[in-house]
């Protein structure tokens, strides 16, 4: 299931960020060997993950498994201040626009029995958390390989420039379109039929569960 | 290369307002000319011994071509189909490897798609969830030699197949949708698992293991569960 945790929360969720920065690590610097992002304690964290990040992590048990960042376009982002020459054709920014970046499923749940189900999984909450806070579209920076799956879940799409060499992979800045019909067509898809994310019921201030 | 990025995007928002396949297809070739390429085929990309006929989704090829292909039996031969099956990112045809000067049947082919006017060849893979491959090709006398040219028509190649699919052109002959634990019954199956098996390690009931494998077999078009595998690993749905 999909937690969703904010600079409101975060203070619950302390071992599970922390298992999110190692996976991170693993995955982006160990397997993926994008040496820049490696630190001496193995937590793999930028520039980008400050207060105005909201992470939305898949924990099975309290095994963080999966998981993705986003960040307010309106704010410095990786588009913005990394990579502003992909998206030739500008970098939109508005407060109904963020990025969405290191989407990421822990190497072993990609095979196997649950293979598949955690991207699905973060596929929906996505789509699901923008659409219940009124994010209208995602801007991305994804190797092209990306698109196929995106197209054949019904998103819609625009590229922000030309796609380039990173780390060797062609990639290419995009703009992810979200609504109601892309959620229903990628809940179709996986044969997800309600909410993937929990209801942690976390975020109420503290007099109410009190009250409760 | 901001002129070659506003092609792209003109390009691209051109084909989301487009509703038919024909429509689809006049525009890709305009574009596609306009970088030198005068033929292209949008196809799914089946191993051998399937032949390539049957999953066409789009065939812009010269005149003659395509029933010389056929006839001479040249997709089990084709390098640049071989080279496709393998890749994830596009290349030009002339990158492809394959035995020179030794009248190999695929030099042949090579030789008698230049005598059809298709010197310059670039591909573009498109790799689907299913781990199918399809593809946009094209090829031409003179194409543009600008890499940002190259770039361009990788993000539109992608699009026009993105919309040419939306648009049902390839129902017809599209590899067939299996959901994920269809695939994953399927997969087991070939392992040797019997239905038993199979249920606890999905942790799922045996009848719903024999239905759903039933459903496989049905959408493969297949009498039964062992039929199905063979389908499904011919076709590239399973990986074993």
């Amino acid at each position: 299931m999909i937690h969703i945790i904010t600079s409101r929360n975060r203070g619950f969720y302390k071992p599970e960020l922390d298992q999110h920065f190692r996976l991170r690590h693993d995955i982006y610097v160990v397997e993926r060997k994008w040496r820049d992002l490696a630190k001496p304690d193995r937590l793999e964290r930028d520039q980008f993950d400050n207060d105005d990040a909201i992470y939305l992590l898949a924990i099975d048990g309290r095994t963080v498994v999966g998981g993705s960042r986003l960040v307010p376009s309106t704010k410095p982002h990786l588009l913005s201040e990394v990579f502003p020459h992909l998206a030739q054709c500008g970098v939109p920014r508005a407060p109904s626009v963020y990025e969405w970046t290191r989407v990421h499923v822990a190497k072993d749940r990609r095979e196997g029995r649950n293979r598949g189900r955690v991207l699905d999984s973060i596929f929906c909450g996505i789509l699901e958390y923008c659409l219940a806070e009124g994010i209208s579209s995602m801007t991305a920076l994804v190797e092209m390989w990306w698109l196929p799956h995106f197209h054949e879940m019904g998103w819609t799409l625009r590229p922000l420039g030309l796609p380039e060499l990173i780390e060797g992979e062609w990639s290419i800045a995009i703009e992810l379109q979200v609504d109601e019909r892309t959620l229903a067509s990628t809940r179709t898809m996986f044969g997800i039929a309600k909410s993937t994310i929990v209801d942690t019921k976390i975020e109420q201030p503290t007099i109410h569960r009190v009250l409760a | 290369m901001l002129q070659y990025a506003e092609r792209m995007f003109n390009a691209v928002s051109t084909f989301e307002s487009l509703s038919t396949q024909k429509d689809v297809t006049d525009k890709l070739a305009t574009i596609l000319s306009s970088f030198g390429y005068s033929a292209f085929l949008i196809t799914n990309v089946p191993e051998p011994p399937l032949r390539l006929e049957p999953y066409i989704l789009l065939n812009g090829w010269p005149k003659g071509w395509s029933e010389h292909y056929s006839k001479s039996d040249y997709y089990k031969f084709d390098p640049v189909a071989t080279w496709c099956r393998k890749s994830i990112d596009p290349f030009e045809w002339s990158e492809v490897p394959y035995p020179r000067g030794m009248n190999s049947r695929a030099e042949e082919v090579m030789n008698v798609a230049r005598d059809f006017g298709m010197i310059e060849g670039f591909l573009v893979p498109i790799v689907r969830s299913s781990g199918f491959h399809a593809c946009v090709t094209m090829a031409g006398r003179s194409v543009d030699l600008d890499p940002s040219a190259k770039r361009v028509v990788h993000v539109i190649s992608m699009f026009a197949h993105a919309r040419i699919s939306a648009l049902g052109g390839s129902k017809a002959h599209d590899p067939v949708a299996l959901t994920s634990t269809e695939r994953e019954i399927l997969s087991w199956t070939a392992a040797g698992k019997s239905s038993w098996e199979i249920a606890q390690i999905l942790n799922i009931a045996k009848s719903t293991v024999d239905t759903l494998a039933n459903r496989a077999a049905k959408k493969l078009d297949a009498v039964n569960r062992t039929q199905a595998v063979v389908n499904a690993i011919r076709g590239q749905y399973i990986s074993v």
